[in-house]
């Protein structure tokens, strides 16, 4: 039987939060007549269905793969003779032509042969990549993909996923709900996008996080690193991390429950159900989190004494309904209506916060459509809109305040994370959508790619507690802030496929239009009107090359803006002031590349991957802090550069092994000190506060039947990274002790599955030798932790 | 109180006075061959938010080299006694940090103690001996009585007490610090609304024998006594007080910044006195007002040096007081109450370090196009000089000179 293909195609399932998206008013479900190829693969050998297997029409995007009965269905065939090619690791591949001259419905059953390889058993593990984790890693871009099914059972968060992956490291304040930051190759935060299903995933207030994305639901997750390709419609300064999640394409149920040192419990519950009656199909999900995160930390601040976090609890709900309207026009139809809330509590470190907490609650609803041949026969369409409505509140209000000693003094004022007191109470509806139109100029040589992203955020901020305090208006603040980039992008194919190139022209618009209050005493008392625009260009050129023997080349450069986002610009009214003139980044691009990518045996792969990278950031916005506030402002110059390589080897169906290594240079670019003609004595000096060298290791064991039996499934595997430390400060004195420490931690995990992983026990403990572990000046993480899941699905594997 | 700490270290910083530890004409200092020559204390924002304690080996010229320098947090400040060095938090670390001056002209980190331990936050400090010193912590309402050689708490002085609030408030904020004649006078903030305090200049005074509180003075003619970092208050060659108010930054009209005074041998404020800096027309300035008063440096000879806060210079998108040229530097006569700008680019907000040696007053500076570091103004020639004699990098916020 076939290895590597175990796991079954699955229909797009969008869990939960797909924050994005506008509504469309309409929707046309009527059929069309159109080509439609279907049939069974088979094992030639015992006629056994085949699932997994890669169907595809040659020289075309038009593919899918078989499902867990090893059917397949392939509609909008073009008229003409057509080269259907069934393809998977361990099977030989078979070629079958078809033609088609009108609208009709074909079947083609197709009878597969084992590779020359000698299996013992049905093997649910192996070698082998899916087609569309391939076609990612086939884009001019260097990018990584991880590949979700090995998340399934784990125990752990995407975050810490990331944090093993090359050029990436992930910047935590806390545990579970503590603010989160992902660094690629020296940049982080905003001018880092997260997407999700290819949608920028932030709700306008910040509180949804990358790791509020259930494991389980992830089908693969993308990181782009220097380069995003031009489908992906939002800014940033040329990285974003992609989560794909699984579609499904049967019922199914899934619940998960997840336990974790220092109070921690996750659980999740999913059902789908078609109704096929009606052509739709309808997904329920919940999701809840609970932390209490009461790790004790030595004090970075006080010698000796044992900070006990007691002030640091989660609580964490979500929930999403889809329904998926089938056989329409539209080859996908989804529309969800999602909501999240939260309440999160705030740990002191320097001081012992009491009181204080934030929480939110956010709702709304998306809408996708897909559509191949939409209006004409060569061009397809995606269209993604959603409207979200976000409350969030910030309540510091405390009379008192405290030390870590049990006493308790009257307050100057009133709160506790500034001298002034907040109950805030704003209210934001967000409005996006994001259109995406491919035009087939030559099929399979030649696409125009046109996208279009919108963004539109208001909000109303009250802060009556502050208002008080401060003598200002605080309520009623109405502020817009108004988002575009759209994009025009022609991919070529040359020279018999070895050469793609994708040149990509990028426009950005941004608007600020609204009432915003300057928090600085003295400053006048009544809002100010703003009402400010930019435009800016950027274009991307993206190239890859195969070479001879399993080689391939890639080479991108990149010109491109990261707007400001609306907290930048306008402040939060609490602690970051408004500053409207706020200049979008600016970043020039290049990455070079190779890649070697090799099967041999039939069950063993050999990746290289290497890249060097540089840089240049033009007016970098740092949040400064100043007269009791931050504030964003455009300072100055950065140059990145750098080198990333990884290695990885699936030894054989069983053993996998990884290594990667990342050096990333970020340097001060800025030859004066800003706003002054004085030489700057950290011209070309390491920027603070940056990882500069870091290295990941896996070792992955996964076999079935380990221990006798049928339809079980093991998985052993142990990661290990180390950091090298990097400093707080710039690196000018020889005193340097504001430094985040260099870092080595272990991590071993288990992933136990039975009944055809019907049942998965996932089993991991993270910094098992309990190693000191910072990844941001003076906020020790929690160390050795353990976690246990138990995971009930009928989602094929 | 993160916002109070940043507000209070990046806004008064400068109006941290440097005391008379800090000047180099009574500095009761050992052998100082080989030893630094001077001691800076080094914002460096924006470039990073930390500052540093510099040991300046060439004070002849030349650039300020950060090699031997220390870390600390933002908006550091001084205090010195004999070859010992103090690093105050001010508003943005609770924590004081002791030093030693080596023969080879570096400094010796040798000892920390904790002052404020309900905020990130050292008001000030004042050595008595080697055996006492003391520190405010304005948030904890506390005066910490700690042992300058161990650097262990020996004691503190509760203020929490509504006898020396306001309007019943038992809040006062212990600010700045000074011994005379055997009594401590503590400035004491009673803020309302950081920056804004409550109306008047409010002195403490302890008997600094029994650390007792003996009473709290009162003057409606300027408001908020004393800033966070360096004492503040300071004495005349007639042992006369001088108690620098910052006026709330000049946000609340009827609140005014100067110097109020109290003579020798009196424990009232001089009703004859008050050197108001809000409340005139000061040719030379754009606009002709000051908002509030940045560091006052007391030269002798009723001679007084001092940055003067100008709004004109606001930038469009508000206050920064990092990278806005908002402060002049002048020249006034501590007894006639007047003053003169001094011919010097202007600097930023943050700015406040001004300290002498012999006729070389210098100015810390930032300039727009006039480089940033030392300036000096020579008392004989009365010139200024245009570019710095040492240039430094970020805002030098205080410094100590031997």
């Amino acid at each position: 039987m076939n290895i590597g293909c175990i796991f079954s195609n699955r229909r797009r399932f969008d869990s939960t939060f797909l924050l994005v998206l506008l509504f469309s008013s309409f929707f046309n479900l009527s059929a069309v007549a159109q080509q439609i190829l279907v049939g069974c693969v088979k094992n030639s050998e015992d006629k056994s269905p085949l699932i997994g297997v890669a169907v595809q029409i040659e020289h075309t995007s038009i593919g899918t793969i078989t499902d867990n009965q090893g059917h397949y269905e392939l509609k909008n065939l073009p008229i003409g003779k057509s080269t259907v090619v069934f393809s998977c690791i361990g099977l030989k591949k078979v070629t079958k032509a078809v033609v088609f001259s009108e609208s009709e419905t074909k079947i083609l059953d197709v009878y597969m042969e084992d590779a020359n390889m000698q299996l013992d058993g049905v093997e649910v593990v192996g070698i082998g990549e899916r087609p569309e984790i391939r076609e990612v890693k086939q884009q001019g871009v260097p990018v990584t993909v991880i590949d979700g099914k090995m998340l399934a059972g784990r125990g752990t968060s995407i975050s810490e996923v990331l944090n093993h992956q090359t050029g990436v490291k992930i910047r935590q304040t806390g545990g579970v709900g503590s603010q989160t930051k992902i660094n690629v190759r020296g940049l982080e935060g905003n001018r880092v996008q997260i997407y999700m299903d290819g949608y920028p995933l932030n709700t306008p207030d910040g509180n949804f996080s990358i790791n509020d994305i259930p494991l389980q639901f992830i089908d693969r997750i993308e990181i782009y690193k220097g380069i995003v390709p031009p489908e992906f419609g939002g800014d940033g300064l040329g990285s974003a991390v992609n989560v794909v999640t699984i579609d499904a394409d049967k019922d199914f149920y899934d619940l998960a429950y997840k336990i974790q040192s220092y109070g921690t419990h996750e659980g999740s519950a999913t059902v789908r159900h078609f109704f096929n009656k009606i052509n739709t199909a309808m997904t329920l999900y919940a999701g809840g989190t609970l932390a209490a995160n009461d790790y004790t930390i030595e004090s970075p601040y006080v010698e000796g004494l044992k900070i006990k976090r007691d002030h640091d609890h989660l609580k964490m709900i979500d929930y999403a309904v889809s329904f998926n309207f089938m056989n329409g026009y539209f080859d996908e139809a989804e529309l969800e209506i999602l909501g999240y809330a939260n309440r999160k509590e705030m740990q002191g470190i320097e001081t012992n916060i009491r009181h204080t907490f934030n929480k939110a609650f956010t709702t709304g609803g998306t809408l996708h459509f897909e559509r191949k041949s939409f209006l004409a026969k060569n061009l397809d369409m995606k269209f993604n809109g959603g409207y979200l409505y976000t409350n969030s509140c910030l309540n510091d209000t405390s009379s008192y305040v405290y030390d870590f000693y049990g006493n308790k003094r009257p307050n100057s004022y009133k709160g506790e994370k500034g001298s002034v007191p907040n109950l805030s109470d704003d209210h934001t509806h967000d409005i996006r959508f994001n259109l995406n139109l491919k035009y087939h100029l030559v099929p399979d040589k030649m696409s125009v790619n046109l996208n279009n992203d919108f963004r539109y955020v208001t909000q109303e901020a009250n802060d009556p507690e502050a208002e008080k305090f401060l003598k200002k208006k605080l309520c009623g603040l109405q502020s817009d802030v108004t988002g575009l980039i759209s994009s025009l992008s022609f991919e070529n194919r040359w020279f018999n496929d070895k050469l793609t190139s994708v040149i990509t022209g990028r426009y950005y618009h941004f608007g600020v239009n609204g009432e915003t209050v300057d928090l600085t005493y003295g400053s006048v008392s009544e809002p100010v009107k703003t009402d400010r625009t930019g435009d800016n260009l950027g274009y991307s050129i993206a190239l890859k090359y195969n070479l001879p023997r399993h080689w391939y080349l890639k080479v991108a450069l990149e010109h491109n803006y990261r707007l400001p986002r609306y907290e930048e610009i306008l402040g939060d009214r609490i602690t970051t002031q408004v500053n409207t003139a706020l200049n979008p980044e600016m970043a020039d691009n290049y990455n070079l590349g190779m890649m070697y990518d090799y099967y041999y045996n039939n069950e063993s792969r050999l990746q290289l991957e290497a890249n060097v990278y540089t840089t240049k950031v033009r007016n970098m916005m740092y949040m400064l802090a100043q007269a009791g506030y931050y504030k964003y402002q455009n300072l100055g110059k950065a140059l990145l550069y750098g080198a990333d390589a990884e290695v990885k080897w699936d030894i054989n169906r069983n053993w996998f092994v990884s290594l990667n290594g990342s050096w990333q240079k970020s340097l001060d670019y800025s030859k004066y000190l800003f706003g002054t003609n004085t030489p700057s004595q950290t011209y070309k000096m390491q920027l603070p506060h940056i990882p500069i060298l870091y290295f990941n290791w896996m070792a992955d064991y996964r076999k079935d039947n380990l221990f006798g039996g049928r339809n079980q499934y093991t998985r052993i595997y142990y990661e290990g990274g180390y950091t090298n430390k990097y400093y707080y400060g710039y690196e000018l004195s020889k005193n340097q002790n504001y430094k985040i420490p260099g870092t080595c931690i272990h991590t071993l995990g288990l992933e136990y599955g039975i009944w055809k992983r019907k049942i998965i026990f996932g089993a991991e403990c993270h910094n098992i030798l309990n190693a000191d572990e910072m990844t941001n000046f003076n906020y020790p993480l929690a160390g050795r932790l353990f976690s246990l899941k138990i995971r009930f699905t009928s989602l094929d594997w | 109180m993160r916002k109070l700490i940043l507000l209070v270290a990046c806004l008064t910083g400068g109006l941290a006075m440097v005391s008379c530890s800090d000047s180099s004409d009574d500095q009761e200092t050992t052998e100082t061959k080989g030893k630094t020559k001077m001691i800076l204390a080094i914002d460096m924002a924006p470039q990073a938010s930390m500052g540093y304690i510099v040991p300046v080996s060439d004070i002849a010229g030349g650039s300020v080299s950060f090699t031997n320098a220390h870390e600390v947090k933002s908006t550091p400040y001084l205090a010195t006694f004999k070859d010992w060095v103090f690093s105050i938090g001010g508003a943005a670390d609770a924590y004081v940090y002791k030093y030693i001056r080596n023969d080879d002209g570096t400094l010796t980190k040798t000892g920390e103690i904790q002052i404020d331990r309900m905020a990130p936050m050292a008001g000030n400090m004042l050595v008595v001996n080697e055996t006492k010193a003391y520190a405010s912590a304005p948030i904890e309402n506390k005066i910490v009585i700690f042992n300058p050689t161990t650097m262990e708490r020996t004691g503190e002085i509760d203020l929490a007490d509504t006898k020396w609030g306001v309007d019943g408030s038992n809040t006062p904020n212990p600010i700045g610090l000074f011994l005379r004649n055997d009594i401590l006078y503590i400035g004491l903030g009673q803020f309302d609304n950081m920056p804004i305090c409550k109306k008047g200049a409010h002195v403490l005074l302890v008997d600094a024998k029994t650390d007792k509180p003996i009473k709290k003075i009162v003057d409606y003619r300027l408001s908020a006594a004393t800033i966070i970092g360096v004492g503040a208050m300071f004495v005349d060659e007639k042992n006369d007080l001088y108690i620098p108010c910052w006026g709330s930054y000049g946000y609340v009209p009827e609140q005014y910044c100067g110097l109020l005074r109290i003579k020798n041998g009196e424990t009232e404020f001089d009703k004859n006195y008050c050197f108001n800096l809000t409340d005139r027309t000061w040719p030379g300035v754009e606009g002709g007002k000051l908002q509030y008063v940045l560091s006052y440096h007391y030269a002798g000879n009723g001679e007084l040096y001092f940055f003067g806060y100008c709004p004109a210079f606001i930038g469009a998108s508000g206050p920064d007081y990092i990278n806005d040229k908002t402060n002049y530097s002048f020249k006034a006569d501590l007894y006639n109450c007047t003053g003169e700008v001094l011919d010097f680019p202007r600097t930023n907000g943050y700015s406040c370090a001004i300290n002498h040696k012999n006729n070389q007053v210098y100015f810390g500076l930032v300039t727009t196009s006039n480089g940033a570091g030392l300036f000096v103004y020579d008392r004989n020639t009365k010139t200024c000089s245009q570019s710095p004699v040492i240039n430094s990098q970020g805002t030098i916020m205080d410094m100590a000179i031997y």
